[in-house]
Formats: C-alpha cells, structure tokens, sequence
C-alpha cells in the first residue's frame, strides 16, 4: 500500500535523465515548436538578405554599360580673317604692302600695318569718302617681351564719327620707335607722350616729346613687363623726398590706422611672422 | 601666372631659400619684397626679364629664381672663369 500511495519517482527519474528526440519534444511542446520555427524562418531570411546584397555588390562592381562623354565646354568665338572686309580691300588697292594681316573679333576689325606706312595709312583714312575715321579715339601700346624683333605694339583706335565706325590699327615697334601721327590728329599729342613716359617708344617727328605723367628724371618706363608693379626706391626718390620727419611718420600710422595703407606697421609685422611659422597665408601662391 | 610658373617660362631653377641657390653656385642679385601675390609675380618676372637678357648676352650660364613667401631673389650662375694658369716649375 505504501509504494502504491507513494509517487513512482523511479520512472519520473528515469525520464529526467533520458534527452528527448527534438522532434519528440516538439511533438510533446507545441510552442517548442513555433518558437524554433520561427528562428529558421529567421535565418532563412537573414541568409536571403546577404545573398541579395552580394549580388547587388557584384553588379556595383561589374563594368556597367560606357558613359556618356562628358560635353565639353563651348569654346568662345575666334578672331577670323578679315581679309575680304571693304575697307581692308581698299587699304590693300591704295597702300601696296601697308597691311600685313587682318583679322575680326566680335564684329571688330583689327588691321595690323608695316610701321613705315602707319602715316600715310592714317592720313588715308581719315581722308576716306566712305568712312572717314576723323576722330582718333585712343593711342595705346602693348609690351611683348618674348618678341625680339619687335617688343612694343602700339594701337590706334579710330572712330568714323560720320559712318559709326570703328577699326584697329596695330604697328610692331622696335627700339628705333615709329612716326608720329600728330600731324594726322593732333590729338594724338598726349597719347603719344603717355605711351613713351610708360613704355619707353619713341615717336619719331613729335613736336614735344617728353614725359607726360612721371618727374622728367625718372628712371624706367612703369608699363614695360620688367618693371616690378610695387614702388621701388630709385635715384629720384633718394634725391626727391625728403625724409620722413616725426609727424609725416605720425600721419602715416593714423592713415594706416584708418585703413586709408595697405597694412599697418604692426600687421605688417604680423603677416611677415605668420609666414616665417610656415603657416600657409597665401595657399595660392606657390 | 605666379611665380613658379614664371621660372619655368624663362627655364631658370627655383629655390626656397637664398642659401639653397648659394650652396648650388649660384650668385644672388635683386630681392625684391612685394605685399601682394600680383606684385609678387610682377617682380618675378622684372627679375627674369633681366637675368634674360644677361643670358641672351652670354654674361651668365644659367639663371634662378629664389622664392620665399615674403620675397623674390634673382640668382644667376656667372659664365665660367679662366682657369688659373698652372705653372710648370710648380709641378
């Protein structure tokens, strides 16, 4: 009776101690069973999500079908041969050899002509029935340091107030200079004497050459291509300026102070320390 | 164009520093100390146009172009001296 009344905990021990077949249990414990489905549906999805990311990677990497060419930027219009223009024509007819070339930009004519007709050209245009260029709106000069034969070129820009037209005159000049167009306009009088003071071209018969702008004694044509762009202390200012005296030096620290210079002494000082360090103030200047 | 590119328009060597070009046989010339980056590059080239000319001339071998942040320095290596004559009863 007592064994009868007692539990048979002998089976029940048995049991403990033996492991279940998965699958048994699953069978014995239904939510056993949707749990560990659920984790293989997991992994399932898991596995998918990798190997779609791998293909996705292998088609980033595979060589896709060939871009389209990057557009290159539209090029700007170019000077063209103006021969054939009316007025170069007739230029050609009337001064054999006068012009070496002709060329058109934007609607402007640009005429390039031997230096020793320049006068006669000039006097021949103004003098023109259908476009009389009586009006001589600039004389201007370009250096060319790497042209040897003729460094400087000096530019006419002449106006037809009558027709409304404009061209370009242009003349190589070497060091023996070229003629003066005073006697053609004598407007040309200053322009002329501005292009020798900042480039140094003589022009040949000018009634009054001499400098226009800087102290007669000044060394140096300001313009040329080897004349540094900053003030640098030459024979004339040693002789021309006096010293500073205790106010001037005054004066120029409160311009300074205003703003009214460049740099103030001790910014100035500054600056000069900031590149001593090796700090890169200027990144494009290299 | 800036300096740098200024050089080697007129195939002179670039230093750093004044005593780079010294130590390689060079012999200075003008410094010039511009405040800005244009005045910077119109000094250099003033400086090239010069030594140009020098070497057009034959006056010097080869020319330089001392770049500091603050400074340009011009730098030519002068045409070759005689060799000094060798006495024979020295030998």
């Amino acid at each position: 009776m007592a064994q009868e009344d007692k539990p048979d905990l002998g089976s029940n021990t048995e049991a403990s101690s033996e492991k279940p077949e998965p699958d048994q249990a699953r069978l014995a414990n239904p939510s056993s069973l949707s749990a560990d489905a659920e984790k293989d549906a997991q992994v399932e999805a898991a596995k998918a999500r990798v190997s779609a990311a791998k293909e996705q990677a292998q088609k980033a990497a595979a060589p896709g079908p060939p871009k389209a060419p990057v557009k290159k930027k539209a090029e700007g219009p170019k000077p063209v041969d103006a021969a054939n223009h009316p007025l170069v024509k007739r230029l050609r007819d009337k001064f054999d050899g006068a012009v070496i070339e002709a060329s058109e930009f934007l609607g402007q004519l640009s005429i390039r002509i031997e230096p020793a007709h320049i006068v006669e050209v000039c006097d021949g245009l103004k003098r023109d029935d259908d476009t009389p260029f009586n009006y001589l709106s600039d004389l201007t000069c370009v250096h060319y340091p790497d042209r040897k034969e003729a460094p400087f070129e000096v530019v006419y820009n002449l106006y037809s107030i009558p027709a409304n037209e404009r061209v370009r005159l242009k003349v190589g000049v070497d060091g023996d200079g070229v003629a003066s167009v005073t006697g053609v306009w004598p407007a040309a009088d200053w322009p002329e004497r501005e292009v020798y003071d900042l480039f140094g071209v003589r022009f040949r018969d000018h009634p009054d050459l001499r400098r226009i702008l800087l102290p007669p004694d000044w060394e140096g044509h300001p313009l040329r291509k080897d004349y540094p762009l900053e003030f640098v202390e030459n024979k004339w200012t040693e002789n021309h300026l006096p010293e500073f005296t205790d106010v001037q030096r005054e004066q120029l620290e409160q311009r300074r102070a205003y703003g009214l210079e460049i740099l103030s002494v001790p910014q100035e000082r500054e600056v000069r320390e900031l590149f001593r360090s090796g700090k890169e103030v200027m990144p494009k200047d290299k | 164009m800036n300096p740098k590119e200024i050089a080697a328009h007129y195939e002179a060597k670039v230093f750093d520093a004044p005593e780079a070009a010294t130590n390689a046989g060079f012999t200075l010339t003008e410094t010039l100390t511009p405040r800005n980056v244009w005045n910077k590059a119109s000094a250099a080239q003033s400086l090239m146009l010069k030594l140009r000319d020098q070497k057009d001339k034959g006056e010097v071998k080869e020319i330089g172009l001392v770049i500091e942040p603050w400074s340009v320095t011009g730098c030519y290596v002068p045409k070759e001296a005689l060799q000094p004559r060798v006495r024979f009863d020295k030998l």
